[in-house]
C-alpha cells in the first residue's frame, strides 16, 4: 500500500452553500506529480463532485491557479511535495467564484497576462 | 404541443451559432459578425484560456515569397504560393482535396496579415521538415489568444457563452436549424435558434491515453455533426508526435523529449535496450521523420518489447556530460536552458548522463474531419465546420505549421458563409419535440439510479485507442477494438453519475456527455483504417506494408443511416497535381 497524504480542500457551491468547509483527501503522491495530478487523483479515484478547470496542462491557460498551503500556484506546473497540504481556490468575489477550485476566467487573470511566466505569482 | 421554451431552460435567438472560440471560432465570428450577422459564440472553457491554439507555441505557414512581401521575413524568393500547395499535397500523401488545398495556399498570406493589422507579434521565420522553404511564421500560442480575444471582445455584437458543451445539433426537414447543450456553470440547457451553425470545435485527441491536446478536445463537434447527418471523412489519420514523457506525471504529453531528438543525437531503445530505429531507417535513426518514429516505437510496443507504460526510451547517455550541459547554450529558446513553458525540465527528467527516458507515441493532430466544400458548408444546409475536425485539406498528414494556417484560412470562410446564408435563407422553426428529446439525453446521466462511471469507461477508452487505433494497426486488432467498442457502447447507454443533484459545474456530468462522442469517434477510426487495407500519411497497418496508389487514391467518407455507420469511398478531388499511381514500400515514401 503506498504511503498517502492528507490533502484539505476547501469546498464551496456558492449556490447551495453560504459557507466553505473542507473536506479531507487520502492521497497516494508520487514523485513528479503536479498539484494539478492530485486534484485529478481526487477527482477519478476518490470523490467526482470536486471541480477544478485545467485545459493546456503546460502553463499556458493559466487557469489552473489555486492556494497550496496559502500560497498562489499554478497547479499544472507546481510540482508537490510529498507532505500533508491544503489546497483553496484564489481569493475572489463572489460573482467571480463558481465551485470549489473554479473561478469565472474569463474576469480573473491572477498573473495580469496570459503567458508562460516563469516569475512567482504571489 | 410543447414550445421549445417548456422543454429546455433558456432558448437564445442568433444569426450564426459558432462553436468553439479560439483560431477558428474567433476568425468565423469576427468574419460573421462584420458582414452583418448576429453572432453568438459557445465555447467549452473559457476563451482565451482553453482550446488547442492556445497550446501551439508554433510556427504558422505562409509561403516564403509572401512571407518577404507581406511580412518583411527573411523567406526566400523561389518559394510561390503553388509549391506551397504542392509540399502540402505531397506530405498529405497524395489525398488533400486539392481544391481546398490550394485556396489554403493561396489565403495563408492575406490571413496572416490581418492578425498583424491587428497587432500580432512575429517572433522569427522557421524552416521546418516537409517545407522545401521557410514558411513557419512564429506566435506564440498566448499571443493568438491575446490578439483573438481582443478582436471578439471588440464586437459587443458577438455573444460569448462560456462552460458550454454543445451535444448535439437541431435539425428540421434535413437541414440544420440551431444546437442544444449544456452551460455545466449553471446546469442550465439552452437551445439555440440559428439558422446557420458553424463548428469549430477541434478533433477527438483527448480518446488518446497520451496526447498533446488539451483537455476540451473530445470530438464534440464531430460526433454531433455525424448524428446530424453530416458526412466526415479521412478518420483514419489522426497524426501521432513520437517520443512525448510519460513519466512523471506532472509532465505527462510534453513533447520534450520529441523536440530534444530533432537537436541531439539522441537513440531510440526498446526495453531489451536494442536500437530499433536500425530496421526502419539506417541514416537518420532516431532523426528519422516523426511518423516513422512514432510507427517504430508502436511496432515495439505492440510486439512485446515496450516499456511499462506502452512506450520506448530515449537515450542521451552516450553523449558525453560536457557536451551535453554545453547543449543548453544553443538548443532553442522554446526548450533551452532545459526550460519547457513554465517547467524546469531537470526537476522531472532523470539524470540524463545515466538514465533513459521513457516516452510513447502522443495524438497530436486531427488530420480528418467533417468534410466541407470550399464555403466549409457540410452536406447538411445551414451546418458549416472550419479549422481542426474538418477532412480534405491535409489529405493523410499534415506539413508542420498548417495547423494554425488552417484556423485563420477556414474560420473566415465559414463566418462568410454563414452570413450569406443567413440572409438568404431566413429562418426556420426548431421542432420542440426534437429538442426536448436531446434535452432528455442531456438530463439522462444525472437521473440514473445506477450505471456505469464515465471516469472508467474514459481509463478504457484510452487503454484501448493507444494501443490499437495508434500508429499502427492491423486487421485483427481493429476487429477486436471494434467489438470492444460496441460492448462500451452498451456500458454508455447506462452511464451515470454519483452526484444527481450537482448542478454547478459537475465534471463527471461533462464526461458522462463526452463518452458517447469519444467512442463514436473511436468507431470512425476503426471502421475507415479497416476498410483503408494500406499504409499511408500518418497511418500504417502492419498487414498492408504497401502504399497502394492504384486501388487507394481515393477518401474514406463515413455516414450514419439510423443506429448504423456507413462508409463509402470517392475518388480524390484533383486540379493540377498528377497522383502517382503505383503501389510502393510506405517508407519508400519519401
Amino acid at each position: 500500500m503506498a504511503k498517502t497524504y492528507t490533502v484539505k480542500l476547501e469546498r464551496l457551491n456558492p449556490v447551495t452553500e453560504k459557507e466553505p468547509h473542507f473536506d479531507e483527501y487520502q492521497v497516494p503522491i508520487e514523485e513528479g506529480w503536479s498539484i494539478l495530478n492530485i486534484l485529478a487523483y481526487i477527482y477519478d479515484e476518490l470523490d467526482p463532485s470536486v471541480c477544478y478547470y485545467g485545459s493546456c496542462r503546460v502553463g499556458k491557460c493559466v487557469a489552473c491557479h489555486v492556494k497550496v498551503n496559502g500560497r498562489t500556484r499554478l497547479a499544472c506546473t507546481e510540482i508537490a511535495e510529498k507532505e500533508d497540504m491544503t489546497i483553496e481556490p484564489l481569493p475572489s468575489v463572489r460573482d467571480t467564484f463558481i465551485r470549489d477550485m473554479v473561478l469565472d476566467w474569463s474576469q480573473v487573470n491572477p498573473v495580469g497576462k496570459t503567458g508562460t511566466s516563469d516569475d512567482e505569482v504571489d | 404541443m410543447a414550445s421549445l421554451v417548456d422543454v429546455v431552460d433558456e432558448v437564445i435567438q442568433t444569426d450564426v451559432l459558432i462553436a468553439g472560440s479560439e483560431g477558428a471560432g474567433a476568425r468565423a465570428a469576427i468574419s460573421a459578425h462584420d458582414a452583418g450577422a448576429s453572432v453568438t459564440v459557445v465555447t467549452k472553457g473559457f476563451v482565451g484560456k482553453s482550446g488547442a491554439t492556445l497550446t501551439a507555441d508554433a510556427d504558422i505557414d505562409v509561403d516564403s515569397q509572401s512571407c518577404i512581401k507581406l511580412f518583411n521575413l527573411p523567406g526566400h524568393p523561389d518559394d510561390s504560393i503553388q509549391t506551397f500547395f504542392e509540399d502540402m499535397v505531397h506530405e498529405g500523401d497524395w489525398i488533400n482535396n486539392q481544391r481546398l488545398a490550394e485556396i489554403h495556399a493561396e489565403e495563408a498570406g492575406p490571413r496572416v496579415k490581418d492578425l498583424v493589422d491587428w497587432g500580432i507579434r512575429i517572433e522569427r521565420l522557421t524552416h521546418a521538415p516537409g517545407h522545401q522553404y521557410p514558411r513557419g511564421i512564429w506566435i506564440e500560442g498566448p499571443e493568438f489568444a491575446r490578439v483573438l480575444t481582443q478582436e471578439i471582445r471588440k464586437r459587443p455584437g458577438i455573444r460569448l457563452i462560456e462552460t458550454f458543451m454543445l451535444t448535439d445539433l437541431l435539425t428540421s426537414a434535413g437541414r440544420c436549424v440551431g444546437a442544444i447543450g449544456l452551460d455545466y456553470r449553471h446546469g442550465k440547457s439552452i437551445a439555440f435558434e440559428a439558422p446557420a451553425v458553424i463548428l469549430c470545435t477541434g478533433g477527438a485527441m483527448r480518446m488518446y491515453r497520451y496526447t498533446t491536446a488539451p483537455e476540451e478536445l473530445t470530438g464534440d463537434g464531430l460526433a454531433a455533426a455525424y448524428r446530424a447527418g453530416a458526412e466526415l471523412m479521412d478518420m483514419e489519420f489522426p497524426m501521432f508526435l513520437p517520443y512525448i514523457l510519460i513519466k512523471p506525471d506532472a509532465v505527462n504529453s510534453i513533447d520534450f523529449p520529441y523536440l530534444l531528438s530533432a537537436y541531439l543525437d539522441a537513440k531510440a531503445l526498446n526495453r531489451l535496450g536494442q536500437e530499433y530505429m536500425i530496421k526502419w531507417d539506417r541514416m537518420r535513426l532516431a532523426q528519422s521523420t516523426r511518423d516513422v518514429n512514432a510507427i517504430a516505437q508502436m511496432m515495439e510496443v505492440l510486439e512485446g518489447r515496450g516499456s511499462p507504460n506502452d512506450g520506448t526510451y530515449l537515450s542521451l547517455k552516450h553523449i558525453p556530460r560536457n557536451i551535453l550541459d554545453r547543449s543548453s547554450d544553443w538548443l532553442p529558446k522554446m526548450i533551452g536552458r532545459w526550460r519547457y513553458g513554465a517547467f524546469k525540465m531537470k526537476d522531472f527528467l532523470p539524470d540524463l548522463s545515466q538514465d533513459a527516458i521513457e516516452c510513447a507515441p502522443a495524438c497530436h493532430f486531427w488530420t480528418g474531419g467533417v468534410k466541407i466544400n470550399e464555403h466549409c458548408e457540410t452536406n447538411v444546409p445551414g451546418l458549416y465546420a472550419a479549422g481542426e475536425g474538418t477532412g480534405g485539406i491535409h489529405g493523410g498528414n499534415r506539413v508542420s505549421g498548417n495547423a494554425l494556417t488552417m484556423t485563420q484560412v477556414w474560420g473566415p470562410r465559414a463566418g462568410e458563409a454563414a452570413a450569406k446564408f443567413v440572409k438568404e435563407q431566413g429562418r426556420v422553426e426548431v421542432d420542440a419535440e426534437q429538442a426536448g428529446a436531446l434535452k432528455e439525453k442531456i438530463s439522462a446521466p444525472l437521473n440514473r439510479k445506477s450505471g456505469t462511471s464515465p471516469i472508467e469507461i474514459r481509463k478504457e477508452t484510452r487503454r484501448l485507442s493507444h494501443l490499437y487505433l495508434n500508429a499502427v494497426r492491423d486487421g485483427k486488432n481493429l476487429e477486436e477494438t471494434l467489438q470492444k467498442v460496441e460492448e462500451l457502447k452498451e456500458q454508455e447507454k447506462t452511464v451515470c453519475t454519483k452526484n444527481p443533484d450537482l448542478l454547478q459545474y459537475n465534471m463527471e456530468w461533462i464526461e458522462a456527455l463526452q463518452t458517447e462522442n469519444l467512442l463514436t469517434i473511436m468507431e470512425m477510426v476503426g471502421k475507415a483504417s479497416l476498410l483503408r487495407e494500406e499504409s499511408r500519411g500518418a497511418m500504417f497497418r502492419r498487414d498492408f506494408n504497401d502504399t497502394d496508389g492504384i486501388n487507394w487514391l481515393k477518401n474514406v467518407i463515413i455516414y450514419g443511416e439510423g443506429e448504423q455507420m456507413n462508409l463509402r469511398t470517392e475518388p480524390v478531388v484533383t486540379t493540377t497535381m498528377e497522383l502517382p499511381r503505383k503501389v510502393y514500400k510506405y517508407w519508400d515514401a519519401e
